[in-house]
């Protein structure tokens, strides 16, 4: 099963981005980690990690992020697994909002991760 | 130059009084040109790491850095977690086993550093980052070790370059990070990371002396 991670500075817009991909795609398994442990805008590393380590259980996870810390924070909570769990990991760089979207209506149709993983590339942005 | 794992920690623990104490400062300048939580996020991750060194001291000068590097990862929530992160990080595999570390240790661990920062961040110099300030100094501390310039004044040197690379970040458009969405508008302010990483090679270089 394929899940998806959603990743941002902010608890409030990965709240809000899962609402809306939920609308339309009630089954897909969506996680998401949003604000410091003081809950101030900021990524969290630790809880990052800890969501990653649950979910690969499962399967593969597409991890879609915003902004510099939240995707950098993504990227090494990725690279602190074991190098098998590793290549369960996908991380994308399409836009949030729409490539949540476009990601969890695929995972409920129960696409493969390549087949989600190239319709995200449309959505795809210059995040370096 | 010859600098033991305890001293190592002083260094760094010097390093987060240091920042500690210019917190507002570099606030301030992110404020400018960022989201205004870079000295404030430093000063707690730092203050993280002082407390771990203090509970678990390092057994090697790689220990130090990777612990430090770790505890930034988890506890600065911006941009500079990252990346202060992937440099201590990488310093500590660099200086591994290393019980004593020596300038050409030093320069290896700064090096392999800033290796893993570009790699991170995928920044060059010239973008208005911490690796303005870091790249130079890294060069300069290279050319007086070859040189043989004693360690003291090597990081004179590299101190007063830091100050200068740091200004110099004024002139620079920001192509990386938040302030790239200002684009021109980012000129005529230092680079918050630049002058974060000033700060660090300074407060080594008072406490060579």
């Amino acid at each position: 099963m394929v899940s998806l991670l959603l990743l941002s500075h902010s608890a409030k817009v990965v709240e809000g981005t899962r609402d809306v991909a939920l609308q339309m795609a009630g089954d897909a398994e969506i996680a998401i980690v949003g604000g410091t442990k003081d809950g101030s805008l900021g990524a969290d590393f630790d809880e990052t990690l800890a969501t990653l380590r649950k979910l690969v259980q499962k399967g593969d996870v597409i991890v879609l992020s915003d902004l510099g810390s939240a995707r950098m924070t993504g990227q090494m909570a990725a690279e602190a697994l074991d190098v098998e769990l590793q290549k369960r990991v996908h991380l994308c760089d399409a836009a949030l909002v729409e490539g949540g979207l476009v990601a969890a209506i695929a995972i409920a149709a129960g696409q493969d991760t390549e087949a989600i993983l190239e319709q995200l590339q449309e959505y795809v942005l210059n995040k370096d | 130059m010859s600098i033991k794992t305890s001293e190592v920690v002083t260094f760094i623990l010097e390093i987060a009084r240091v920042i500690e104490e210019n917190k507002q400062m570099l606030s301030d300048l992110d404020a400018a040109i960022g989201d205004g939580d870079h000295g404030h996020n430093m000063a707690r991750g730092f203050e993280a790491v002082a407390k771990k060194l203090a509970e678990t001291p390092p057994a090697t000068v790689g220990e130090a850095f990777k612990t430090s590097g770790m505890t930034l990862v988890s506890n600065v929530g911006g941009a500079s977690g990252p990346l202060y992160g992937t440099l201590f990080l990488r310093a500590g595999v660099s200086a591994q086993n290393i019980n004593v570390l020596d300038l050409t240790g030093f320069i290896s661990s700064l090096r392999a550093g800033i290796t893993g920062v570009q790699a991170r961040g995928k920044a060059e110099i010239g973008e208005k980052t911490m690796l303005d300030v870091l790249i130079p100094v890294l060069a300069s501390l290279e050319k007086d070790s070859e040189a043989g310039v004693s360690c003291r004044d090597a990081f004179k040197n590299a101190a007063a370059l830091a100050q200068k690379r740091a200004e110099k970040t004024k002139d620079i458009v920001a192509t990386k990070g938040r302030a790239a969405y200002l684009g021109e508008r980012s000129i005529g302010h230092i680079d918050p990371g630049a002058m974060s990483s000033c700060l660090m090679i300074q407060t080594i270089s008072k406490l060579l002396v």
